[in-house]
């Protein structure tokens, strides 16, 4: 039978040094699913989308990615089995082009058509050779989605990508992300409650490391009654 | 005070020649830095082993060229041993991780050196002679070969890191490894290349460096501090700025013997001051580069 789930996340607990983290945390997400992570600054979002993408190692708990465990393994293993973590920081590689972006993208992941990142983001066609360094906030944005859509990944895990970007662009993001979301799960970490009303289809709540809410009424999530938890 | 225009401009080759040296053994030292974030002081132990190994080869079989080539190879295998082994474990860990174990594995590389080759300095034959007339003075030929080689592997280096993917992802890495990692890249198998490209690098300088100096095994510890001069000025993980300092130390240091000797030792030493007050990340040092 196949699982009703392409990504389970059990009660992760992560830690900094002596600093913990994350208690205990647990979520699932269907495929095609998009689900959000909400929470103040320093509540542990990151933190948890970093252990599931293993570019950090938890200090217990496990996560399954399509039926196998992938606690462990090597960050590049995970990425390239198509679950992909896109930076809070907007984080393109500033000494490179667009061109050059994308590129390594496909390199890694074999995907060398790029009409599907175009499809989502015109505007990367005519900054092809544009510097990361000189692209705005949305751009960088744009390139960092269109980055990891190369490989057709089957979860995306989506760290702050409103973060500092002007309404409108937010609203086309919201757009895409539904449209990516018919062959892609997403994971969506974000403190923008209108955003995530219009997009999630499911939101959990995160505070100081806890699980302290989980919502999946459609009416709740675009009243963000849940915001009183947080 | 006057100098000689013939003196001048032997000077100038000379430092020519020095900056050719200094560019192979730190390009190496800048890369690691700007990649993998970790400060290798074992590159001096494959830029020492070279000469040796170049020194052996050319006393069995005559040939400099092959003792050249064999040095530069055989530090490649001992370099690629020891990062797997070594490196791998301390890549995630504080920067004084590295500089300290690299010193240990420099400390015992040159005791090995030490007890198979001895401590008396070993003389090696240039394996170009002559001199080449050069705006009325005659230049060493061998200089003139060592500065045209520099030349070649910048350009070398500048084409894989600047038009092939792996050096594209090399450049990527250099700004910041976990993104590349999280692309689907094995940024391991970058650490591996740039690590054993830096060291074959640094064993071709001490091979190269060979016949201007004598070969003794504490050859490496004499040139530390001009190396950390020029990539500190160049600025970390530059390969231009690597060439543009070696250019410079290369040239002060020349002309400072020339014109009073220990100004060949501090003169390079108030540039850094100055371009770290200037631009603390070097003249050409990439400010996105973070720890």
């Amino acid at each position: 039978m196949e699982d009703a789930f392409i990504l389970k996340v059990n009660d992760i607990s992560a830690s900094y040094g002596q600093s913990k983290v994350l208690f205990g945390v647990s979520f699932n997400l269907g495929p095609h699913e998009r689900i959000a992570i909400v929470g103040r600054n320093g509540a542990g979002k990151t933190t948890l989308l970093k252990c599931v993408a293993a570019l950090l190692k938890p200090t217990s708990g496990f996560v399954v990615y399509e039926g196998e465990e992938i606690t462990g393994r090597k960050p590049f293993e995970v990425a390239r089995a198509g679950l992909k973590y896109v930076h809070q920081d907007k984080g393109v590689f500033q000494d490179l082009t667009v061109r050059e972006n994308l590129k390594l993208s496909s390199y890694a992941t074999g995907d060398y058509d790029w009409s599907k990142v175009f499809k989502y983001f015109p505007k990367l066609k005519i900054l092809l050779d544009k510097k990361g360094a000189g692209l705005s906030g949305g751009e960088k944005q744009m390139l960092m989605i269109g980055r990891a859509i190369l490989g057709s990944p089957k979860v995306l895990l989506l760290d702050e990508p409103t973060e500092g970007l002007a309404p409108g662009i937010v609203s086309d993001l919201a757009t895409v992300f539904c449209e990516l979301s018919e062959n892609t799960a997403l994971v969506i970490v974000d403190q923008n409650l209108s955003f995530i009303s219009k997009i999630a289809q499911r939101v959990y709540g995160i505070k100081e490391g806890k699980m302290v809410v989980e919502i999946s009424d459609t009416q709740e999530i675009q009243q963000a009654s849940y915001s009183r938890f947080l | 005070m006057e100098i000689d225009i013939k003196l001048a401009i032997s000077a100038f080759v000379l430092g020519l020649g020095m900056s050719g040296v200094y560019f192979l053994l730190t390009v190496g030292l800048s890369l690691c830095y700007g990649l993998m974030r970790v400060i290798s002081l074992d590159q001096f132990f494959y830029y020492a082993l070279g000469a040796h190994i170049t020194y052996t080869l050319i006393n069995i079989t005559g040939n400099f060229w092959l003792g050249l080539l064999t040095g530069v190879i055989a530090v490649l295998f001992i370099a690629y041993s020891i990062e797997k082994l070594i490196y791998r474990q301390i890549y995630k860990k504080p920067i004084m991780f590295s500089m300290i174990l690299s010193f240990g594995v420099n400390l015992a590389g040159v005791g090995i050196i030490k007890y198979i080759w001895g401590l008396a300095p070993k003389p090696v034959k240039a394996p170009i002679g002559g001199t080449i007339p050069i705006l009325g003075t005659d230049v060493p030929g061998y200089r003139v070969f060592v500065i045209l080689l520099a030349i070649l592997i910048y350009l070398g280096v500048w084409y894989f890191l600047n038009k092939t993917i792996v050096g594209t992802a090399v450049r990527a890495g250099i700004d910041d490894a976990e993104k590349v990692e999280a692309l689907g890249i094995n940024v391991y198998k970058l650490f591996t290349l740039t690590f054993i490209l830096a060291a074959s690098l640094s064993a071709l300088a001490g091979g190269l460096h060979a016949p201007m100096i004598m070969v003794v095994p504490d050859m490496g510890l004499s040139i530390t501090s001009f190396a950390f001069m020029v990539v500190i000025i160049g600025g970390l993980g530059s390969i231009k700025g690597t060439l543009i300092s070696s250019f410079i130390v290369g040239q002060i240091v020349s002309f400072g013997s020339l014109i009073w000797a220990p100004l060949a030792n501090i003169a390079p030493f108030i540039l850094m001051l100055i371009v770290l007050l200037i631009k603390p990340t070097g003249l050409y040092g990439s400010k996105y580069l973070r720890r």
